[in-house]
């Protein structure tokens, strides 16, 4: 299992090559989308903030646009900003520069009007798409992989056949050296001494208890309700599941059996290599952008029923839990993890099959939602705008 | 072909059945690897993927699955017999009937 990535400035690595378009503020984003969509290689997402916004909200929206911008799978960035957003645009063009890529800013009301500005960006993107184009691969090691763990729309399979697989995965890429962020704070409610149990020390111990219950309080203070009242769902009951340990249980495996070693904030990097949390919320566009900010090149994701979610700078690897499924979303769906209930493949297969998946996605191979174009991704803000 | 259960750690005192089981029906019961590791009769009609007890739990016992305390039995369940809502619940209970 040999791995080729782009080795970056501050010696990240990176297994695709892409120039961002990075949205200063909502307004942009047809302008950001429509110009990324002329050019291969150059990403954008839909932002849903950037004005109106409260001095907290706006550090912790730069601060998560300089972490997106920080990924190893970014090679160069253009920010596209009005000049009269919350945000402040040259501090944010100052920060993305200490990150020693090839970086612009272009403002609609410092141009002298709309096309000047749209031919600046264009040509600006255009320049580095090329300049780009040069990077070459080379051979890196396993250790280098920063993998982001993800689940949606699952089902009682999910935490008997996909999550295993990928736990199993997720331990032999830390065993090499790598580094898996799991998060979806609200899915890990009901294990959290679990996950306690299972910290590197009391530090992050006290740290995970603190913020799954911090959220929990949160949920309470914001609708009045407990959400353990409310879980598991109806559905969930039918289908086998009785508690909400147990839901949770099946989610957090995902995450295999190694030490927690660290516990992050939304979009923050880890210092750590191994196992780490982050704090997000279940809804994937932003737990997914977290884990982007949090410098994950690769995405395995996986689910019950399907999903056709992706994002625009790591490729998500879709592993499904059962055959029936499978059949009926293979258009969307990169791996039938269902094959073990089925008896058909054995774990060590099944776990062998999928390392090779992230290995080949690594080093370049395009997964189904890169083929399809999928972009779910946004900037989980403190408290929105006003 | 005969039934399954999935036994997902090794010390886990229920199963999750592969197939829809029937009373009185014989599971084989297979480990995370796809060992055969014991057999079982079904007590009841167990629906795919809902808990199977693989061993006797007296009332108040943890309920482990994926080798973790997942709740507690609220009734004496017998080996074969489902787990779900009307014996297991998150916290054990105080007045056990």
């Amino acid at each position: 299992m040999t791995l080729y990535g782009y080795v970056r400035n501050d010696d990240k690595v990176g297994f695709r090559n892409k120039v961002l378009l990075l949205p200063a503020v909502d307004c942009v984003n047809d302008i950001t989308y429509k110009i990324a969509q002329s050019f291969d290689d150059v990403s954008t997402f839909r932002f849903s903030t950037g004005c109106g916004m409260l001095p907290d909200d706006v550090e912790h929206i730069m601060h998560t646009q300089v972490n997106i911008a920080a990924n190893p799978n970014i090679a160069a960035i253009v920010i596209v900003g009005m000049g009269c957003e919350s945000i402040n645009t040259e501090d944010l063009y100052e920060r993305i520069k200490l990150l020693n890529k090839p970086c612009a800013l272009v403002k609609l009301h410092s141009e002298g009007g709309y096309s000047n500005y749209i031919r600046k960006i264009r040509d600006l993107t255009n320049t580095y798409v090329e300049d780009i184009s040069k990077y070459r691969r080379e051979e890196v090691p396993i250790s280098s992989i920063n993998l982001g763990l993800e689940c949606g729309a699952s089902d009682p399979a999910s935490g008997i056949s996909a999550n295993v697989v990928l736990g199993k995965a997720v331990d032999n890429i830390i065993d090499l050296g790598g580094t898996a962020i799991f998060s979806e704070t609200p899915e890990a409610i009901g294990t959290e001494k679990i996950l306690a149990k299972r910290c590197s020390d009391k530090h992050v111990a006290d740290k995970i208890v603190n913020i799954i219950t911090g959220y929990e309080k949160m949920i309470k203070t914001k609708t009045g309700k407990d959400i353990r009242s409310a879980n598991p769902v109806p559905g969930n009951i039918k289908a086998g599941i009785t508690t909400l340990e147990e839901k949770s249980m099946g989610c957090v495996l995902k995450g295999g059996s190694t030490k927690i070693q660290e516990v992050l904030n939304y979009a923050e990097q880890p210092s750590k290599k191994g196992l780490i949390f982050m704090n997000t919320p279940g809804f994937d566009a932003y737990s997914l952008c977290g884990l982007i900010a949090g410098g994950t090149q690769i995405i395995v994701f996986t689910t019950g029923k399907g999903t056709p979610c992706g994002t625009p700078i790591s490729p998500v690897i879709k592993v499904i839990s059962n055959t029936i499924a499978y059949n009926q979303q293979k258009d969307i769906t990169d791996y039938n993890a269902g094959m073990l209930l089925d008896g058909e493949k054995n774990l060590e297969q099944i776990t062998g099959e999928l390392m090779q998946l992230i290995i080949d996605t690594a080093n370049g191979k395009e997964t189904k939602a890169e083929l399809l174009g999928v972009n779910v991704m946004d900037i989980w803000p403190l408290n929105g705008t006003f | 072909m005969k039934k399954r259960a999935l036994k997902i750690s090794i010390n886990d005192n229920i199963a999750v059945a592969l197939d829809s089981l029937l009373a009185g029906e014989r599971v084989n019961l297979y480990s995370i690897e796809s060992q055969l590791i014991d057999k079982l009769t079904a007590a009841e009609d167990i629906t795919y993927l809902h808990k199977i007890a693989v061993q006797k739990i007296p009332v108040n016992e943890a309920i482990i699955k994926y080798g973790e305390v997942v709740g507690y039995s609220c009734k004496n369940i017998s080996a074969g017999e489902l787990v779900h809502t009307s014996n297991m619940a998150s916290k054990p209970q105080k007045n056990p009937g």
